[in-house]
């Protein structure tokens, strides 16, 4: 017995010696950028994408009649100009020679066929509302579209960022398209594994820059730690806003890697419910904003890699006001605030999705309005119900994010009184004339200093009246090999900056 | 023994169709509409109803209940919601994940429990008795979510002999099969153990001995084979349970199995996955349980079935 119980001991250990052995940092896989995203796409059809990770990964596989430059600015995408016909009408000359990953080639009918089965419904779009004032798309030859819009309005080039998808290939796919993409982008697909991998190839035909590393592999990985390990390992090469900030500086001890950081557009905020019996008062808005004290969360729960926020837009927008006003912490002024609203006492329920980042800061908001005298009751919900309650306005506060905001037409969305929820985002209820006058005026406003100047004007007012709190903005976070070369961030965090990142 | 098969077999019918009802109703009774997520928040009414009687969510629940039966019945399990997948299809891509994991955990807790409760059996109340238990009760007390990242940073990153997560080679497997068997092995080693005793006990195993056998026959050939019965039967509940409770490390070592899709289906409401998903493993579940209780009858003839 003794005998057998050393064998197989021997066994176990000479098993353990023959693994491939691989301590240390793994080198790296030639020809091949490893990634580490958070979640699985959900679909990578650019038209029903809505999750970050399908969004950002579709947009690497698709191109929109225009497009986004670092700066966030509108630039020709597929479209190589446009001239206005109108103030309704517009018309875009595409690009010649641009081929699908399947071979076909780039038309008009591509076109029209990408926005007519959003806006005519044969697909179920989350995009169909932000569509809904393009009135006809037209194919006036193989390599023009005229687009018409049931009237003038100032986001309009900001739509047409939406990838176009191939007519021939999307009918082929159907349903599958989702999982089985075909567009004109920097990269074609390889392979989707939902929750495992995706799998990206350069494409070489590419109208725009090649991406210089030939592979890129998005490995799913949904553990926080796991990802860290991997990323310490040499598992994966990078990445992006999936390090926890509070582990950053413990990731950065290590030799091989190094960070680069800035200034992101996702804000986070405290929505509140106008209809409410307490929250329909602007003094106790305001006397939420002052209690919480928003430099202690950002040191505690992001490690100082996060940045006070005054508005939906971040100072990266163009529309950005610089001269708004902060509600810096001071709970003193909190409970005159209650006290001049008549109020002793005010208990209020905090609504909050399950995630464990979520429910700590709600805990850490909440023990800090206790001290101005606001009772909070923190309730974490699943997602399904989380999101139910805060569409049909079940809430007093709930803590949520705006991901992705660069259009400031978001504030007709958001703040106009038409707006209310399933009609528009405005989940606070919160109505003013005036704001209704000015976010609708900025629509149909073509000069953009004007408009910059409305808006303006609009976030000082929704500053004031607080239907919501901003609370930050998060930094977008890039941790890397330092083999890589060229990495960078942008303020949206879009996967477009792997196509510059060679390895040295 | 032929017409106990036969009643078990028929057995089966009722008790899906039970989980069936079961899980169509509470996924249903639960908030969130999975209109609204695959829609968004700002859709005209009309296109919300348009979606809803596209996916034929529009209709009374007892006419969804009729057709999810139907499609039972006939072997179409429906398409999700949000892909169109076929459910089948998903199914299949995600449960052979998950049966490799589950089968291999109860690979490494039986290869480690039995010789492991036989040896602190044979040598009770000695020093390596109380060592072997000692080390199940630590293996009961670890949790998945502790064990898992553990293991990790010890043989990925300190030792660098294993792959951290992900399902590239067969050395990816180990990890996660040992973080899911270690408990499993604990428990079972405490269970072979047992009864064991029990058996050594036995006047049998004396007379046995008194016959001149030897220590080795009358451990392996008597007291084991009957000591084997509760075994095989914790063992086959176990197996269900594994198929079932494997989210945990899926979702550690990024292992893409049935756990994660049915997760993330709830979440999102895809109510014919998630109905496809729990069936399937209650399917398991009664399939090996039914097995676990016919194989009584084959490792103790006295049973009478």
């Amino acid at each position: 017995m003794k005998i057998q119980s050393s064998v197989n001991l021997c066994v176990l250990l000479a098993a353990l010696a023959l693994l491939p052995s691989c301590k240390g940092a793994r080198a790296p896989e030639e020809g091949v950028l490893s990634v580490a995203i958070q979640s699985s796409p959900a679909t990578l059809d650019p038209r029903l994408a809505t999750d970050a990770e399908g969004d950002k990964i579709s947009q690497l596989i698709f191109d929109g009649l225009m497009a986004r430059d670092d700066d966030l600015e509108i630039v020709p995408g597929l479209a190589e100009r446009y001239e206005k016909v109108n103030d309704v009408s517009y018309r875009f000359f595409l690009r010649r020679g641009v081929l699908f990953h399947s071979g076909n080639p780039l038309t008009a009918r591509d076109v029209v066929y990408t926005y007519k089965t959003i806006l005519e419904g044969a697909i179920a779009s989350p995009f169909k509302e932000y569509f809904s004032n393009i009135k006809d798309v037209v194919a006036e030859d193989d390599y023009t579209v005229r687009i018409d819009l049931s009237g003038p309005y100032a986001a309009f080039l900001s739509l047409l960022t939406k990838g176009i998808v191939s007519e021939a290939d999307a009918k082929r796919l159907g349903g599958r398209y989702g999982r089985e993409p075909v567009g004109t982008g920097p990269y074609r697909l390889v392979r989707f594994a939902p929750d495992k991998i995706v799998e990206l190839e350069a494409n070489l035909n590419y109208f725009g820059k090649v991406p210089a590393i030939k592979t890129l592999k998005l490995h799913v990985i949904s553990d926080d730690n796991i990802r860290v390990l991997k990323l310490i390992k040499g598992d994966v090469d990078l990445v992006q806003n999936g390090v926890p900030a509070l582990l950053l500086k413990k990731v950065l001890e290590n030799d091989g890697l190094e960070m680069t950081a800035d200034d992101g557009i996702v804000v986070s905020y405290l929505g509140m419910n106008l209809t409410d019996k307490y929250l329909k008062d602007p003094r106790v808005r305001q006397a939420i904003a002052y209690a919480i004290d928003r430099d202690e969360i950002i040191s505690h729960r992001y490690g100082g890699m996060a940045v006070k926020a005054n508005s939906i837009l971040s100072p990266t927008n163009w529309a950005y006001d610089d001269d708004l006003r902060e509600y810096e912490y001071d709970p003193e002024k909190s409970v005159a605030l209650l006290d001049e609203a008549g109020l002793k006492t005010v208990k209020l329920s905090y609504k909050t999705s399950a995630s464990k980042e979520r429910i700590d800061t709600a805990r850490m908001i909440a023990h800090q309005l206790a001290k101005a005298g606001i009772t909070v009751r923190v309730e974490p919900y699943e997602w399904g119900t989380f999101y139910r309650d805060v569409r049909t306005g079940n809430f007093q506060l709930y803590s949520l994010s705006w991901v992705g905001v660069t259009e400031p037409d978001i504030f007709y969305s958001v703040c106009d009184s038409s707006r209310f929820p399933p009609r528009g985002l405005n989940r606070s209820r919160y109505e003013n004339q005036e704001i209704d006058k000015l976010v609708r005026q900025a629509r149909i406003t073509m000069d953009k200093d004007a408009r910059k100047e409305i808006y303006a004007r609009v976030q000082k007012i929704v500053l004031d009246d607080l239907p919501f709190i901003p609370l930050w903005y998060e930094k977008n976070i890039v941790v890397y090999r330092k083999s890589l070369e060229d990495v960078s961030v942008r303020p949206d965090a879009s996967y477009l900056t792997f196509v510059n990142i060679s390895r040295d | 023994m032929g017409k106990y098969i036969r009643r078990r077999i028929l057995w089966i019918v009722p008790v899906l169709f039970a989980v069936s009802t079961i899980v169509f109703f509470l996924i249903h009774m639960i908030p969130g509409d999975p209109v609204d997520l695959i829609i968004g928040e700002q859709a005209l009414p009309a296109d919300r109803a348009q979606l809803a009687h596209d996916l034929k969510l529009d209709r009374p629940i007892a006419e969804q209940y009729t057709d999810f039966l139907k499609g039972l019945v006939t072997g179409n399990w429906g398409k999700s919601i949000f892909d169109e997948t076929p459910v089948s299809e998903l199914i299949k891509e995600r449960y052979g994940a998950t049966l490799l994991l589950a089968s291999c955990a109860m690979f490494v807790a039986v290869l480690i429990a039995i010789p492991a409760g036989i040896f602190a059996a044979v040598k009770r109340n000695s020093i390596w008795d109380s060592l072997a238990m000692l080390v199940a009760l630590i293996g009961i007390s670890i949790p998945n979510f502790w064990l898992g990242p553990v293991l990790i940073l010890v043989f990925s990153v300190n030792l660098g002999v294993l792959p951290i997560s992900g399902r590239d080679s067969w050395t990816s497997l180990i990890l996660p099969a040992v973080t899911l068997g270690a408990a499993l092995a604990a428990m079972l080693s405490r269970m072979t153990r047992s009864s064991m005793i029990d058996e050594i006990k036995s006047e049998y195993i004396t007379t046995a001995r008194a016959k001149g056998l030897s220590e080795r026959a009358v451990i392996f050939k008597h007291a084991l084979k009957n000591a084997l019965n509760p075994i095989v039967t914790i063992v086959g509940l176990q197996v269900g349970t594994l198929l079932a409770g494997t989210i945990i490390t899926e979702k550690i070592f990024s292992w893409p199995g049935i756990g994660m899709l049915l997760i993330d289906s709830i979440r999102r409401r895809d109510y014919p996955v998630v109905e496809g998903c729990i069936l399937v493993i209650s399917f398991a579940y009664v399939i090996i349980n039914t097995t676990v209780d016919c194989l009584y009858k084959a490792f103790d003839p006295r049973v009478k079935l």
